[in-house]
């Protein structure tokens, strides 16, 4: 493009105004236009599209109501009481007289026992009673024994003690003595060595002797020498022989002292050596008295320990052993067992009805063995009939004795009206009977249960899990309904009046507690909208119509939300229902 | 040489200006995480500083949807702007264009205070006349309706002063000339007033429009009932979560605006003009 041009462009650029756009002004009032309707449109739009997405519910305000449960239940007539018939365990059945749903009259026989099966029952009885027995009297001779050799060996472990004592003793008195001894050598010893040659023993007779010659030797050549002394020169020549004399005094004096000082040295050199050696000689001899001593004190002390610790042994007694009152238990049992039999026997084996009534359990096998259970269960006709039905636990609970119910039989015939429950749940108002049969034996069977014949599980609980089948019993007065029945059993019971209940399609669950939703009036830039509040509430009661509230989470006021189309949250808007 | 500088100059202080609408576009197409992430630092204390790029990474028109379609509170507003504004325009025509020509044309007792009057209540911050103001339409019983933001509205004295400028500049020869041809009073102001004074008029109503299509303590005090807000009033607490719609939201609230102002251009221009010429 060439420059002038494209100065004219910009200088276009620079001068924009609406003005040059073709159309002009015009433009933008279209542009306006267009805008308006538009905004317009969007404003239909938007709010057709918050129309689908708001939900729309229906409301009602909490009533004051009645909540009424209905409850029903299938069940069936059985007979009040039932007579168990129970025999002696594994005996072998001959034959069996009747079946199930026979009538039988009082006296009738029901089924008969193999009687040489009795007779070796009988006998196998005996047998153990005696085996007990003996084992009773083995059991006592066992003990006696036993007893015996405790004594003596208590008396012998008694005996060695005070031997053991005894030498003991002697043997530490006389190391003992050894010991003052051996101590008494050393002191003296000791005693010896201290002083100097004054006080010696008669062993230093030798150099005493040595010493009184030297001093009379030398007290002679002294005299000797006086006397020479004494002499006067001219003496002294007539008289050589003293000269002579006193030489000699004086050799013999000194031979004798020399004599005495060797002698001495003589005895100073043995003398310590000897003693040395006689020093280490006592004390050694000391030393080992002393452990000889101590050697007979520990063997003493270690005898006596010995002694006593098997004095103890002896001395403890020989466990319990209650063998004899065991078997004296079993026994008595197995007498009692015998007895049955025995009068088993005497009926010949043959087992009888008490009374009139219809058999409705057998529980026997021709050949095979009688069982701890009952044999044959009856119904017992005289007693009267009873409903029985059993309701889940969750229902059981809004039925209690008194109560008035309806009975319709489901082939048909009559309502039964006017009559109320018995009992609900485990509590029995006449419980099973349990006759003990023609033998008369002792009844080992159920006692007390609450007559169903289906038999719930639990015996104790109140119903507290939803699993939980309750039997519910309403007792029939005579001619109504005959045993075998069945029939639907209506119960309906009404609470007391609540003043806040609204229907169950209002109440909704969030972990385990439960909420209604209420209508709440809220000033919005689109007016007033309702919108959904949240409220907590405690159910009281409900049934499958109404809940009733407690009071706190809403009132009577608030508008709860009953439905609605779609689902609401908590605090969306919400539109009524047209 | 110069012709540049003064034009980089100026594009430079022009791109200034025009910022913040680029950001409120740029907002607009971002999609939600897109946002959490930018403005995280400033409206949820993450850590770092905000970015704000002019152009998204992902753009997406959601947020005009969400506005447009699923929001019937903003058009609940749009419309109460567009009744209040037109409602003040409208006043505004038939009551300061008459005043404006009496003061421009007409010599009567007083006419300089009321003037200088009128000078100073349009001075005068909405704050100082709030109260006042409230206790007369509490009296008069319009609080809570459009009313009390129309009526103070159309007795506004500033267009009266803007208009009243280009009446002055009317030449009076024109006038007399037309007094000796015998036209009547009414009929000088309806031919010769209007026509003449149509860029003023035309401007103080631009002018109007974009200062009442933002009225926000006007509104907010005088009115109580939601649905009586105008649009300047929509933006809901712009959280971290509605700061898309809140952008949107803006670019819609300025089209109207930006139309209008377009369309009046010239007639700023000229009203700007004719202020600053003094006769």
């Amino acid at each position: 493009m060439r420059s002038v041009e494209k100065k004219g462009l910009w200088k276009k650029l620079w001068n924009f105004r609406i003005k040059t756009l073709p159309g002009g002004r015009k433009n933008i009032v279209t542009a306006a236009c267009f805008f308006l309707g538009a905004m317009l449109l969007c404003t239909f739009l938007s709010r057709a599209a918050a129309s689908v997405t708001v939900p729309k519910v229906t409301k009602s305000k909490p009533l004051a109501k009645v909540i009424e449960h209905r409850v029903e239940a299938e069940g069936k007539v059985i007979q009040n009481r039932e007579r168990a018939v129970i025999v002696e365990p594994d005996l072998t059945v001959a034959s069996i007289y009747v079946s199930e749903g026979q009538q039988v009259e009082a006296g009738e026989v029901l089924f008969a026992l193999d009687m040489q099966k009795l007779d070796e029952a009988i006998l196998k009885t005996n047998q153990e009673i005696e085996k007990l027995r003996l084992a009773n009297a083995d059991s006592a001779s066992q003990q006696s024994i036993t007893d015996q050799k405790q004594t003596a060996a208590l008396a012998r472990a008694r005996q060695d003690y005070d031997t053991a004592t005894a030498t003991g003793d002697q043997a530490v008195d006389d190391a003992a003595r050894e010991l003052a001894r051996a101590q008494e050598q050393l002191d003296a010893f000791y005693n010896g060595q201290g002083c100097d040659s004054g006080e010696e023993d008669g062993t230093d007779t030798v150099l005493e002797s040595l010493q009184s010659d030297w001093e009379q030797k030398r007290t002679l050549a002294e005299q000797l020498q006086e006397k020479w002394d004494g002499l006067s020169s001219d003496e002294k020549e007539e008289q050589p022989a003293l000269m002579e004399e006193l030489e000699s005094a004086r050799i013999d004096a000194e031979a004798a002292e020399q004599a005495f000082s060797q002698y001495e040295q003589q005895r100073a050199a043995q003398e310590n050596v000897s003693s040395a050696d006689k020093e280490n000689a006592l004390v050694d001899a000391y030393e080992s008295k002393k452990k000889a001593y101590q050697d007979a004190l520990n063997a003493r002390d270690a005898g006596q320990t010995a002694a006593e610790r098997a004095v103890q042994d002896a001395q403890i007694g020989t466990p319990s052993d209650s063998t004899i009152q065991t078997n004296e238990m079993d026994m008595r049992l197995k007498q009692l067992s015998l007895d049955r039999l025995q009068a088993l026997k005497e009926q010949g084996g043959k087992v009888a009805a008490e009374g009139k009534g219809v058999v409705t359990k057998l529980d026997l096998q021709t050949g095979g063995l009688t069982t701890r259970t009952a044999a044959v269960t009856m119904a017992d006709l005289s007693s009267g009939t009873r409903f029985v039905a059993q309701v889940p636990g969750e229902d059981a609970k809004y039925l209690s004795t008194g109560d008035a119910v309806e009975l319709t039989p489901t082939s048909g015939g009559g309502k039964v009206t006017g009559v109320t429950i018995s009992s609900v749940g485990t509590e029995s108002t006449g419980g099973v009977e349990n006759a003990g049969g023609a033998g008369g034996l002792g009844s080992t069977g159920n006692t007390g249960s609450s007559g169903s014949t289906g038999g719930s599980g639990d015996t104790g609980s109140s119903g507290s899990t939803v699993q939980d089948m309750q039997d519910v019993i309403v007792l029939l007065p005579q001619g109504e309904l005959s045993v075998g029945v069945h029939a639907k059993l209506t119960c309906s019971r009404q609470s007391a009046s609540y003043p806040l209940c609204v229907p169950v399609q209002a109440l909704h669950m969030d972990q385990k507690q439960y909420y209604v939703f209420v209508l709440q009036k809220e000033e919005t830039v689109l007016g007033t909208v309702y919108r959904a509040r949240r409220a907590d509430v405690t159910v009281a009661e409900k049934n499958t119509q109404y809940a009733a509230l407690e009071a706190g989470g809403v009132s009577a006021e608030d508008a709860v939300i009953v439905s609605a189309d779609r689902e609401v949250e908590a605090g969306a808007t919400v539109r009524l229902e047209e | 040489m110069k012709k540049y500088i003064i034009w980089a100059v100026l594009f430079a202080v022009g791109f200034l200006a025009c910022y913040p609408v680029l950001f409120l576009t740029a907002g607009s197409l971002m999609g939600q995480t897109e946002l959490r992430e930018l403005l995280g630092p400033v409206l949820s204390g993450s850590g770092g500083y905000v970015r704000f790029p002019l152009m998204s990474l992902y753009p997406t028109l959601r947020n005009y949807v969400g506005v447009l379609m699923d929001s019937p509170e903003f058009f609940v507003m749009f419309w109460n702007s567009v009744k209040t504004v037109a409602g003040i325009l409208a006043g505004q025509l038939l009551v300061s264009v008459p005043a404006a020509w009496g003061f421009a044309r007409y010599d009567f007792p007083c006419k300089s205070a009321l003037f200088t009057l009128y000078i100073l209540l349009m001075m005068m911050p909405f704050q100082v006349t709030m109260l006042s103001g409230y206790l007369v339409l509490d009296k008069l019983q319009l609080l809570d309706t459009l009313w009390a933001v129309i009526l103070p509205g159309v007795f506004s004295t500033f267009p009266v002063f803007l208009i009243y400028r280009f009446f002055v500049g009317i030449p009076q020869a024109i006038i007399e000339s037309a007094r000796i041809d015998g036209a009547g009073e009414l009929q000088i102001f309806m031919s010769f007033g209007l026509r003449l004074g149509a860029p003023g008029i035309l401007s103080a109503m631009v002018l109007g429009f974009l200062e009442y299509w933002n009225l926000i303590e006007q509104p907010l005090t005088y009115i109580k009932d939601k649905s009586l807000w105008p649009l300047s009033l929509y933006l809901p607490n712009i959280g971290l979560e509605e700061a898309g719609t809140a952008f949107a939201a803006s670019l819609l609230t300025l089209v109207p605006a930006m139309l209008v102002f377009l369309g009046g251009q010239d007639y700023l221009e000229q009203g700007i003009m004719a202020a600053a010429v003094k006769e």
